[in-house]
């Protein structure tokens, strides 16, 4: 199938592009003028098209059957709203007056109907908003909407899971306040992108989890330490340790001018993606485990230069 | 195992800092001769290197069954020197810049194509860890889109006359410290640049320009590049500019940013301990030097024409700096 893929340029993009060149399907990159294109496999078809210009995405669906929409802003908070809603609903719209078949969307867990959503996270809320856009209402294609939590992999190329990793390959022992404390639910990217080619074939309809096993910060920082070039030593301490140690003593270093930031935000306990248990390791392929995910970033972060 | 024998022509100090150490320690190749004209020169070094010394290559040549000639003397000898030596079948490492000329150059690389041996112009830059670490980023388009690059390179004054004697060294600072870095460019770029505006200056009223700048284009990418002969301790940076990030490096100092995330390396390597206000880096055995020649001596040795830098390059970077020298509207070769 002819499909278009918005967001081509990105994580996930790049990955669903490498991983399609293996398949039938025929992937056409959706790309703006400011687009860097240079890697995109070769030979690649691309078409110019934006999320704020309805005509542009009529044109750009003009010869497809299919459309996997990636495209969002992800960490510019400003244009979420226009970009993750507004611009959703254009190219559904623009795909309803187009003859498509099969529209795959790139949601986010907690835009899941059965995933509490954080009502503080414009970009939670962002996703959320499309919901009823894609199941409160008939469409002439099939949909399909895919929520994968915390993702890893290699094509990493915004860095966005870098300080991740840096700080243990920079140190050779980790202790707080070097990290923060957090939990997390770590998928694959492959299985991200095998989802979306289940979807191209039809074999995945409706809304799809891809999830993996929850995490505690010790098992994350570990296993990334494991294949880290360094071998950093992560010490993992109690919460209360942070809370009582960590904290008064980041505020007296900060008092006294060493540290430019007072302990406050060492409280802060991140959670990245997980789900109640029953939500858990849930995909429609055979899934890929979350330390290769670790390994396989980290590999890749080697292989260019930056670790 | 069968060791190359190695003459190594001019004892100036890149030779005995560099090359016969260099030869010395790699496993498959002896410095077994050297030439130098000068003859109280040529003395000390016989005794400090314990190998018969000769007053040119021909009289080293006849003497000796040499598998690998390098060239450590003024750009002025480097055809004839070259050109003997590919002649007698020798592998060839020449010191930078290559020739005077492109023409001269270019002379050299028909000679060594007639022949089947191994050439190597011996830039520098290309060798330190830092510039190897941002060849890697760049060439994996991590920083989106290139947008400009701008190169710095400010040396001390040579303390050899020759450097200033334009029909010896071909010209002034533009032929002396553009080459390492038009080398990095054409590794990044792989085509010639064009050469669109350059100047030279003359600050201390030598003979020869001891400021140059050039500004050109790689594809539609522009690249500034300035030199000069001015300072005590050098500086060398390169400046990396593109879409979605930058990076900025010298031998010592790597570190730059993509899309917000900062990196930043010393001697091509990460932090110890990075403790976000204060980092420390672990201690560098880096050796530029003497891992270029080790290069050339592994390719020599494989019998590998692909070193990293054949005489072809050199013919490119010739061109290059004789371009800059037209546009700047003087003759490097001749008299002010
Ligand atoms: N990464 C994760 O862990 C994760 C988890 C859950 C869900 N998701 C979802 O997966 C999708 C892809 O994420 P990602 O990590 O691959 O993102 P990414 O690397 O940040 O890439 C974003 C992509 O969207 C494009 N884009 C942004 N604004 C656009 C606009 N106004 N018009 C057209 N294209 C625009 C970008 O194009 P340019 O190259 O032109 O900037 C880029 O191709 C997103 O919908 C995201 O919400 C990601």
């Amino acid at each position: 199938m002819r499909v278009l893929v918005t967001g081509a340029t990105g994580f996930i993009g790049l990955n669903l592009l490498a991983a399609l060149e293996e398949t039938d399907h025929e992937p056409v990159a959706m790309v703006r003028p400011s687009s860097t294109t240079t890697r995109l496999p070769d030979g690649v078809d691309t078409v110019e098209a934006d999320l704020s210009d309805t005509d542009s995405l009529t044109t750009a669906l003009a010869d497809v059957e299919g459309v996997v929409h990636l495209a969002a802003a992800v960490y510019d908070t400003a244009s979420m709203a226009t970009v993750n809603t507004s611009g959703t609903e254009r190219l559904v719209e623009a795909a309803t007056r187009g003859d498509i078949d099969r529209f795959v969307f790139l949601s986010t867990i907690g835009a899941h109907p059965e995933v509490p959503a954080d009502a503080e996270s414009t970009y939670q809320q962002s996703k959320v908003a499309s919901e009823e856009l894609l199941f409160g209402r008939e469409h002439p294609f099939e949909v399909a909407a895919i929520y994968p939590t915390y993702i890893f992999g290699p094509r990493d190329y915004r860095l966005t899971r870098y300080e991740h990793v840096r700080p243990i390959a920079t140190n050779r022992v980790l202790v707080p306040p070097l990290y923060t404390d957090a939990k997390y639910n770590i998928v694959h990217v492959d299985d991200v992108v095998g989802t979306v080619g289940r979807c191209l074939d039809g074999e995945a309809t409706g809304r799809q989890l891809v999830t993996g096993p929850n995490l505690t910060n010790g098992q994350v920082l570990k296993a990334i330490a494991r294949h880290t070039p360094g071998k950093c030593r992560v010490v993992t301490v109690p919460y209360g340790a942070i809370r009582w140690g960590v904290k008064p003593a980041m505020d007296l270093l900060h008092r006294v001018g060493i540290s430019p930031v007072p302990g406050e935000g060492f409280l802060e306990r991140g959670d990245f993606g997980t789900v109640r248990p029953a939500l858990t390791e849930q995909a429609p392929v055979d899934q890929r485990p979350w330390e290769a995910a670790l390994s396989e970033t980290v590999e890749w972060y080697e292989a260019v230069g930056l670790l | 195992m069968t060791t190359l024998a190695v003459g190594v022509v001019g004892a100036g100090w890149m030779a005995t800092d560099y090359h016969v150490p260099a030869f010395t320690s790699h496993p498959r190749t002896r410095v077994v001769a050297f030439a130098e004209r000068d003859a109280d020169r040529r003395s000390t070094v016989e005794e400090e290197l314990s190998v018969p010394g000769y007053d040119d290559i021909s009289s080293m040549l006849a003497a000796h069954d040499l598998d690998i000639v390098s060239i450590c003397t003024p750009p002025s000898t480097h055809e004839a020197i070259f050109i003997a030596a590919v002649e007698a079948g020798c592998h060839v490492l020449c010191e930078k810049p290559l020739a005077l000329s492109a023409e001269s150059a270019s002379r050299m690389a028909d000679a060594a194509a007639a022949a089947d041996i191994v050439t190597q112009i011996g830039y520098l830059h290309r060798y330190y860890r830092n510039y190897q670490r941002a060849m890697t980023i760049l060439s994996n388009d991590l920083l989106g889109d290139l947008v400009e690059i701008t190169v710095a390179h400010h040396s001390a004054p040579p303390s050899q006359g020759w450097y200033y004697n334009p029909t010896l060294s071909g010209g002034g600072v533009a032929r002396d410290l553009f080459p390492h870095s038009l080398d990095v460019l054409f590794e990044l770029f792989d085509e010639s640049p064009d050469v669109t505006d350059a100047s030279v200056r003359y600050l201390r009223d030598r003979n020869v320009e001891d400021a140059a700048r050039a500004s050109m284009t790689f594809g539609d990418v522009p690249v500034e590049l300035s030199a000069t002969w001015t300072q005590t301790e050098g500086v060398s940076r390169v400046l990396v500019v593109g879409t979605e990030g930058w990076l900025e490096l010298d031998s010592k100092t790597l570190q730059g940013d993509v899309h917000g995330r900062p990196f930043e390396f010393q001697q091509g390597s990460l932090p110890l301990v990075d403790l976000g206000i204060a980092n420390l880096f672990p201690a560098s055995d880096e050796d530029a030097h003497t891992e270029r020649i080790h290069d050339f001596a592994d390719h020599a040795v494989a019998g590998d024409p692909d070193t990293s830098a054949p005489v072809g390059r050199g013919v490119a970077v010739a061109e290059v700096i004789d371009a800059v020298y037209e546009r700047s509207g003087v003759d490097p070769r001749g008299e002010r």
